[in-house]
């Protein structure tokens, strides 16, 4: 018998104790598989590290888990929706940052950017007031908060992005090699202000290097390589004994209790569910 | 409610952004009295048909034209221009996983140029006064629907341009130029009425030949009367048409570039 691991809540969400949750997922760019059926579980309120080498295909599945790439194939939920049919909740739920310091408007100062996406995000002008300032404070960018970003350092633009990607107080975080051009202060400073959210219950998402400074912050971690994911057991959680928190490939849960055969995939075992494979846990808080 | 708060926000990013570039604006006022400054000159020539009354009817026939043309061609033509800056700047991609329906980034993208031309053209009117132009017998009401409606009906144009930009990654031209090609067979610089009957035809397809013929009836002497009402309704079928319909575009378009995982590339 197939136990339900996740029950549909009333606003369409799938209820998951997992903030991520990738299933054989498949897209190929330009008629080139980037990514061929990757597996990966983030548990809600844990920090999960992806490294990579070039071209691996470690941006494409933050520009999946983000809604600005479709999946070819597969199936992809943040926060409990689904990125194809519930785009919009999807990026009510997640703030990113991308690998891409151009991402920002250059001509405007720090404190405006964020202004910007604030309003633009529903936020009430003393939320973003309030919030734009602690960041700011946090990655050490008060000092230069009303220069235009064109007059600040690759690093502090680094800082600036993620202090984006934090303003809305988001229930998923995704941050694509956020510690680029970045000095110690900065790395520890971003280390510190992620920690503390996943502390609070974001789930977080950090495609970086396994460098020694970020591996102890983080819950597991995992290498994308041939197009799938696989754990690499450093993270505090990985190392637990017992431990299954945070999932690798062959232990994905599953969405769908009754999985479509004619969804892409290159191991036909992904395709058979196995109850046995679930958090106990989470069998136990399905709804309905 | 969300469309005006992001309408507000990024109005907002824009007037910043182009503080910071301090010449940009006087440049335009300049080129807009520019191109109707030469008009007064060729106006002297034109004496004929519905011209013949004096030397500036034909200037004034211009400058109403000419500047309406002003307004609609940044609110058309700059959603495209400012889709592809998003673009090659980098920042669409992050547009696109903001919390809010795409197509309201793509009205988005039209406002602040609207608001900016609408300064220029009034400015430019009061400069235009010296050389001869003036209104007479303004209808208020007409000038105050036509002008809001064929605003809204070029923003729609101007969301499916962006929409192009979108999908090509390239396309600015193509829809200057199409803007370009409405202008001048709508009569923004001579009547339909010289034209060869099936050119009279296809400017009757434009929405900005009724907005141009009730705006010209409405705020200048001598000219050929027109049923404001029909030219209203007519507007009002393109905008009902056309606003939903870019909205739809536009969404189409951002799906397409999310499949082919071009959002990011230019």
């Amino acid at each position: 018998m197939i136990r339900r691991l996740h029950a549909i809540r009333s606003n369409g969400a799938v209820s998951t104790d997992y903030g991520i949750e990738v299933r054989d997922l498949t897209k190929a760019l330009r008629g080139r598989v980037i990514l061929d059926g990757v597996d990966l579980a983030v548990p809600r309120g844990t920090l999960a590290l992806l490294e990579g080498s070039n071209g691996t295909g470690k941006t494409t599945l933050i520009r999946t888990l983000a809604t600005v790439v479709a999946p070819d194939g597969g199936s992809v939920v943040v926060n409990g929706y689904d990125v194809v049919r519930q785009s919009l909740d999807v990026r009510r739920s997640i703030g990113v940052s991308f690998a891409n310091e151009r991402s920002l408007y250059w001509r405007i100062n720090a404190f405006e950017n964020l202004e910007l996406f604030g309003k633009i995000a529903g936020l009430a002008k003393p939320v973003i007031s309030a919030r734009s300032e602690e960041l700011l404070e946090r990655v050490h960018l008060m000092a230069v908060s009303t220069l235009q970003v064109a007059r600040l350092s690759t690093g502090q633009r680094q800082r600036l992005m993620v202090a984006r990607a934090l303003l809305t107080d988001p229930a998923v975080v995704l941050l694509d090699e956020p510690f680029r051009g970045i000095d110690g202060e900065g790395l520890d400073s971003i280390i510190d202000l992620v920690a503390e959210r996943v502390g609070r219950g974001t789930t977080a998402l950090i495609v970086a290097p396994l460098i020694d400074a970020i591996v102890p912050a983080a819950d597991a971690t995992f290498e994308i390589r041939d197009g799938r994911i696989h754990p690499t057991g450093k993270g505090r959680r990985d190392k637990a004994p017992g431990a299954r928190s945070t999932q690798s490939a062959a232990e994905t849960p599953r969405h769908d209790p009754d999985p479509d055969p004619d969804l892409p995939s290159s191991d036909p075992d992904l395709r058979s569910p196995d109850p046995g494979l679930a958090p106990p846990d989470a069998a136990e808080r399905v709804e309905g | 409610m969300t469309l005006l708060r992001i309408l507000k926000a990024t109005t907002q990013k824009d007037f910043r952004t182009a503080v910071s570039y301090r010449v940009g604006f006087v440049t335009s006022i300049i080129a807009t009295f520019w191109g109707l400054f030469a008009f007064r000159f060729v106006s002297k020539l034109v004496n004929s048909g519905q011209f013949s009354t004096s030397s500036t009817a034909y200037f004034k026939f211009t400058v109403v034209g000419l500047l309406f043309a002003s307004i609609l061609e940044p609110t058309a033509v700059g959603t495209s221009v400012s889709a592809r800056n998003d673009q090659v700047q980098g920042t669409l991609e992050y547009l696109s996983t903001q919390p809010v329906r795409r197509a309201y980034i793509g009205f988005s993208w039209s406002c602040f140029n609207l608001l900016q031309s609408l300064l220029v053209a009034v400015i430019v009117v009061l400069l235009t006064i010296p050389l001869g132009f003036g209104f007479s017998d303004v209808n208020v009401p007409v000038v105050l629907v036509v002008i809001p409606l064929t605003i809204l009906i070029f923003a729609a144009v101007g969301n499916m341009g962006a929409a192009v930009v979108i999908v090509l990654q390239q396309g600015v031209p193509l829809v200057a130029g199409v803007l370009s090609i409405i202008g001048i067979i709508s009569g923004t610089l001579f009547p339909v009425s010289v034209f060869p009957p099936w050119l009279q035809v296809v400017a009757h397809l434009s929405p900005l030949t009724y907005a141009l013929e009730a705006l010209r009836s409405a705020t200048l002497a001598n000219q050929p009367s027109t049923n404001y009402a029909v030219d209203l309704l007519i507007l009002v079928g393109f905008a009902v048409v056309l606003l939903p319909l870019s909205g739809h575009v536009l969404e189409r378009a951002f799906r397409l570039a999310q499949r082919r995982g071009s959002l990011s590339t230019f």
